[in-house]
């Protein structure tokens, strides 16, 4: 160990992870003392602005929280407010929403580990330097990317901020022949989902062991997209979506801007390996196999494995894309009517990165007398400072760069989406 | 075919929204013109410029005063002048990224005009800040000139 006494390092912004924010790693000889991980957050100032807006505007609004993922916004606060005007979509309807969410899935999986993840893994700077050497394999995410993108402009209207989505269901249907026309691209794109998950599973994936609860929401029948039931690795019991804040709690930490989440006062994980873990036996079978192949088994709790459940979910979306485009009639209207009324409503979908739970208080002229958002990062930020703390100690002995590269790369097994829009995180590390 | 202009920000960012601000003005001067908003990820942009030219407007932060506009232009000698290092976007797989991807894959649109306008302010919450809100007027001149004399 060299000198370390007194020595504060700044070290190069974390790229290649959405959003914006602050990491900090104090290390006091070769015990790490303190993992501080400090976002912003976009919701608490959405979640004010929503007030007083009517009952229509909330998907509209929130979509903007983030460029990836519109679609989970525009989800989860139609369900709520849905639940609130006593308002059921179903049929195909519900089978276009998630359709779209599916586009939305194979947009995001795409993009992270084409482009973020897998240069890790392959000693790359990023997918720019990646793709001067493999330029067939990156060529391959870009259009499995650009399928996820025309699958949101053909049901969404436009393939970032789909302004196509209304509460009660679409403004209108999408154009039936363009759809069908998608078939090919989507049996194009299962082909190449399949081929993801054999490159990323021969990927030198670091063991490690994740201590924390995994959450999701519960397929109905099928894995789950959008649902009224949450269920935990913790307990056998399911927990009704409108019970979500009595066990999730959000409470202020003194080193960071946004809240931190604790289920029934524990740490607890949401996103890929959390719907994986607990929702496996619903994939469809080509997904269920290829999960097999690739040597994951019921339960995975290693974050560096996530991009191989990310290229497994990456499949099951291309699958039930080509399948709900196959099966689609269109129904005789784009959206059941809406009434307002005064009430409390909760929705929730899984966000590429998660749960994504909305909650909103309406009036009886629908307006919204209150708003809350708990997106799946800000969920996520305690397992992801007591992962980095066992990353970091694991690495105490490398050097600043070496150990910076390593927690720069356990962070992006979380795909943390820290602000929802823009720049970069700057990440530090501290040797006292 | 008609150059594509591409506004990049995301408008509730503060002066990240200047990229869709200028979209929009340009759009109702040239309705005539492809004109497309993109937040998030601008490696969506490699896909929508395939054999047109091209001309990208996005914040920047070079480290000029505050609401001066840049340009870039790449035509078949290459750049007229160096971009800047990477991160002269806000964006994960921002503008830079993705021009760098583009090369990297042949990718590139024959010309590609790339307008930055320096930002300050990049907070949560809708309208620019004042230098950059008055810099959208010579901003959008850039990149009317730069479609002339692309198209």
């Amino acid at each position: 160990m060299r000198e370390t006494q007194g020595r504060v390092l700044d070290v190069a912004a974390l790229a290649r992870v959405e959003g914006e924010g602050a990491m900090r790693v104090r290390i006091d000889g070769d015990t790490v003392v303190g993992v501080e991980l400090d976002i912003y957050e976009p919701p608490r100032f959405f979640e004010a602005l929503l007030r007083g807006r009517g009952y229509e505007e909330p998907p509209d609004i929130t979509a903007r929280i983030c460029g990836i993922c519109p679609v989970a916004y525009q989800m989860s606060s139609s369900l709520a407010i849905e639940q609130i005007c006593g308002v059921t979509v179903d049929g195909q309807l519900a089978a276009l929403r998630r359709l779209l969410y599916c586009g939305e899935w194979i947009e995001s999986h795409a993009l992270h580990i084409y482009l973020l993840h897998a240069p890790d893994f392959l000693g790359y700077d990023g997918g720019i330097a990646m793709a001067r050497d493999h330029r067939d394999i990156v060529e391959r995410g870009l259009r499995l990317k650009q399928v996820g993108n025309r699958l949101m402009e053909l049901v969404g209207g436009r393939a970032v901020h789909p302004v196509n989505v209304r509460v009660g269901g679409f403004y209108r249907l999408p154009d039936l022949d363009a759809l069908r026309a998608m078939v090919p691209d989507l049996q194009w794109a299962c082909g190449a989902a399949l081929d993801t998950v054999s490159w990323v599973a021969g990927f030198d994936i670091p063991d490690h062991r994740g201590e924390w609860d995994l959450v999701s929401l519960a397929g109905d029948g099928e894995y789950p997209i959008m649902g009224r039931r949450i269920v935990t690795s913790a307990s056998p019991d399911v927990v009704p979506v409108e019970e979500f804040g009595s066990h999730a709690v959000e409470e202020h930490v003194a080193h960071s801007n946004a809240l931190h989440a604790s289920w029934d006062s524990r740490t607890y994980l949401v996103g890929p390996l959390a719907r994986y873990s607990l929702n496996q036996h619903l994939l469809p079978p080509v997904a269920r196999e290829a999960a097999s192949a690739a040597g994951l088994g019921s339960e995975c709790r290693n974050p560096f494995a996530s991009i191989v459940v990310r290229a497994v979910e990456l499949l099951a979306a291309c699958t039930e894309a080509l399948r709900l485009v196959r099966e689609y009639e269109p129904p005789a209207a784009a959206a059941v009517p809406v009434v307002p009324r005064a009430g409390v409503g909760h929705g929730a979908s899984e966000a590429p990165r998660g749960l994504l739970y909305h909650r909103y208080e309406l009036d009886e002229r629908g307006i919204v007398l209150d708003a809350t958002i708990v997106p799946p990062t800000s969920q996520n930020q305690r397992a992801i400072e007591r992962d980095l703390w066992q990353v970091a100690q694991a690495g105490v002995s490398l050097d600043d760069a070496a150990l910076t590269a390593r927690c720069e790369q356990a962070i992006r097994n979380y795909d943390p989406c820290i602000s929802c829009a823009t720049h970069d995180l700057d990440l530090r590390i501290v040797r006292a | 075919m008609t150059p594509l202009v591409v506004g990049v920000g995301n408008r509730v960012r503060r002066d990240d929204g200047v990229g869709p601000e200028v979209a929009d003005r340009v759009r109702a001067a040239r309705p005539d013109l492809a004109v497309v908003e993109l937040s998030g990820d601008a490696s969506t942009m490699i896909e929508l410029w395939a054999g047109r030219d091209v001309v990208v407007v996005d914040a920047v932060r070079t480290g000029a005063p505050v609401g001066t506009c840049h340009r870039w232009r790449l035509g078949a000698e290459g750049w007229d002048r160096p971009l800047p290092p990477s991160r002269l976007s806000s964006h994960l797989i921002g503008v830079r990224e993705a021009i760098d991807l583009a090369t990297a894959l042949d990718r590139l649109p024959p010309v590609l005009v790339v307008v930055g306008v320096e930002v300050v302010d990049l907070g949560v919450g809708p309208g620019l800040s004042d230098p950059v809100a008055a810099a959208v007027d010579a901003a959008v001149e850039l990149v009317l000139e730069s479609v002339r004399s692309a198209g």
